[in-house]
């Protein structure tokens, strides 16, 4: 029973972290038409980038939160002016493949000029450690519950944002009809770049909760990640924010019943490994099968 | 021969191999990244029987290039019908199934990969990769110059169109991909060879990124291009200063993007091969004459 609660935390939790970053992929898809796929890795950089900060300002958790708030929307608006060409004439998939080599440079970028390479390690006080609630044998760290409740909270106010807002209307307004919004005196490259700090910003809070969540970050984070992100918008179907949501919370579930700590407890490394592997086969197994139905694209 | 002398006529040739794996599927707009997920399977194919049954290099070629296409005969019915972002995403998802699996696999050797392989002499190796590079360069120019490459062209231009005048769009479009892996396949046979076996972080995105970039850079709607942009693209990220060989993947990724935004048809597109057939013609004339 402890196990299952702190499964379904962990599951919530995981949930709507990826919710986060999917609501990101949606709005970019939505209003450009462009799906980033380098837009987990850029999520990462930003994660590297406050871990810079942390490093540089003796752990100031202050000016590492506010590294990875203002970094998410600069490095958006710096990456926006690639695709906006490629948008004005439609080659949606040759900025398919800019943002894929976007985020391979950014991954590169990560595995040669921080830490030699290795994983970085966020200091314990940005998981708020030492704060916990025990379930019996289980420990569910201040850190995961902040998340949890942060990232809730910013998915309610960016729907609140999306529906009840002028600036959220218009956006939906270029995601139904480019064309119709254009003739209302709406500025489509305004929106468009507007779009991309607005998902950066969702980017850089997503990376600072994954920091405060995981506590640790490597290069290739960003492909798994972004694998997780595509089982997510082809299962809920490209474009639905909502069924987004839901198949987000899902898959939260999912990889919480199989994580890393709990594994290594009951089946050892090399079993565990091999379940991470399955997982990351499976999940991409599903990004395949949904794909392979997706007649509207 | 040098090292530096065999790898770079080797890589040349096998980037180009590649290159035109990639550049059959792409002339019908169709961004098949089989290719890929075929190199990564011939190689370990090869490694993984040479290694263990001790199979002969003949047999390998040919009996990888069957496995990469029955691999591809899978997906490819369903990959067939699909638009553009589907089928990338499709493809790229077997990429990373087919990356994970090696990985992770210790039969493969996981992560540390899989050595061992006999090694074959420089002339051997190079001969059987110059000579696969020709038997592909032909099959390639016959598929342009023939039906089929006219059935492209109308493709590329609109499938709808091309379905109405009578082509068959979904069976063309499975003998592309199963054509593209075969020849990714042979590419990931000569790769293993030529290393004397396998390792995962060979095959990983960055290799999505090398292809692309021969193919952008040289031109994806002719064959010509990627045999002058794989040498050179190669050859110069060996030849920048040690400080500066870490910054190869930016550059070509910097390279793949300039290029999309600036000349989506790459450097050699087919009024450059146009011209230069004409000029070559009319002094082939003149020294009739």
């Amino acid at each position: 029973m402890e196990v299952l609660i702190a499964q379904l935390i962990g599951g919530i939790k995981l949930g709507s972290l990826y919710a986060v970053v999917v609501i990101g992929f949606n709005l970019l898809i939505l209003v450009t038409g462009v799906m980033h796929l380098g837009y987990p890795t850029l999520l990462v950089l930003s994660m590297y980038l406050t871990w810079v900060v942390l490093g540089a300002t003796h752990n100031s958790l202050i000016l590492g939160i506010v590294a990875a708030i203002v970094s998410g929307p600069l490095i958006g608006a710096v990456t926006a002016p690639l695709f906006l060409p490629l948008i004005k004439r439609r080659a949606h998939l040759e900025a398919l493949v800019v943002s894929l080599a976007i985020g391979i440079i950014c991954s590169d970028i990560m595995s040669h000029w921080f830490n030699l390479g290795l994983p970085i390690a966020f200091p314990q006080s940005l998981q708020l450690e030492g704060h916990s609630i025990n379930f019996g044998l289980t420990v569910i760290r201040m850190g995961e519950l902040v998340t949890l409740a942060v990232s809730i909270l910013i998915v309610f106010l960016f729907l609140y944002f999306l529906n009840r807002t002028k600036q959220g209307r218009v956006l939906r307004a270029v995601a139904q009809d480019t064309e119709v919004a254009r003739i209302l005196g709406i500025s489509v490259p305004k929106t468009a770049v507007f779009s991309f700090a607005l998902t950066g910003l969702l980017g850089g809070i997503s990376a600072i909760l994954f920091a405060m969540s995981t506590g640790a970050a490597s290069a290739d984070l960003g492909d798994s990640l972004g694998m997780k992100c595509l089982a997510i918008l082809f299962l809920a179907s490209i474009g639905n924010l909502k069924g987004g949501l839901i198949c987000a919370l899902g898959l939260g579930h999912d990889i919480s019943t199989g994580r890393l700590d709990q594994c290594h407890r009951f089946f050892g490394h090399s079993a565990c490994s091999a379940l991470q592997a399955g997982g990351h086969i499976r999940r991409a197994a599903l990004v395949l099968r949904r794909s392979l139905e997706e007649k509207r694209l | 021969m040098t090292l530096f002398q065999l790898y770079f006529l080797q890589f040349s040739a096998i980037y180009i191999i590649l290159a035109w794996a990639m550049y059959l599927p792409f002339r019908a707009n169709q961004p098949y990244f089989g290719p890929f997920y075929s190199m990564a399977l011939g190689a370990y194919f090869a490694a993984y029987t040479a290694v263990n049954w001790g199979w002969p290099p003949w047999l390998i070629i040919i009996c990888a290039m069957a496995f990469c296409v029955l691999f591809s005969l899978v997906p490819a019915f369903k990959l067939a019908g699909l638009g553009g972002f589907p089928m990338l995403i499709a493809t790229l998802a077997l990429f990373f199934i087919v990356l994970t699996a090696a990985r992770n696999l210790a039969m493969f050797g996981g992560r540390h990969g899989l050595f061992g392989m006999v090694p074959l002499s420089n002339t051997a190796l190079l001969s059987a990769t110059y000579a696969s590079l020709l038997v592909v360069g032909f099959v390639v120019y016959r598929l342009d110059h023939s039906y089929i490459g006219r059935a492209l062209d109308a493709v590329h231009f609109d499938k709808n169109v091309a379905a109405a005048m009578g082509i068959d769009t979904a069976r063309l479009s499975v003998q592309l991909q199963l054509t593209a892996s075969a020849i990714g396949g042979l590419a990931g046979v000569l790769y293993a060879f030529t290393f004397g076996g396998v390792f995962p972080e060979a095959f990983g995105f960055n290799l999505i990124l090398y292809g692309m970039t021969i193919l952008t850079v040289g031109g994806m709607y002719t064959m010509w291009g990627s045999i002058i942009a794989a040498p050179i693209l190669w050859v110069f990220t060996q030849v920048l200063p040690d400080s500066l060989k870490t910054f190869g993947i930016i550059i070509y990724g910097a390279l793949l993007i300039v290029m999309l935004l600036a000349r989506p048809s790459g450097v050699i597109d087919r009024g450059t091969v146009a011209a230069v057939s004409r000029r070559w013609k009319s002094l082939f004339k003149g020294v009739a004459a």
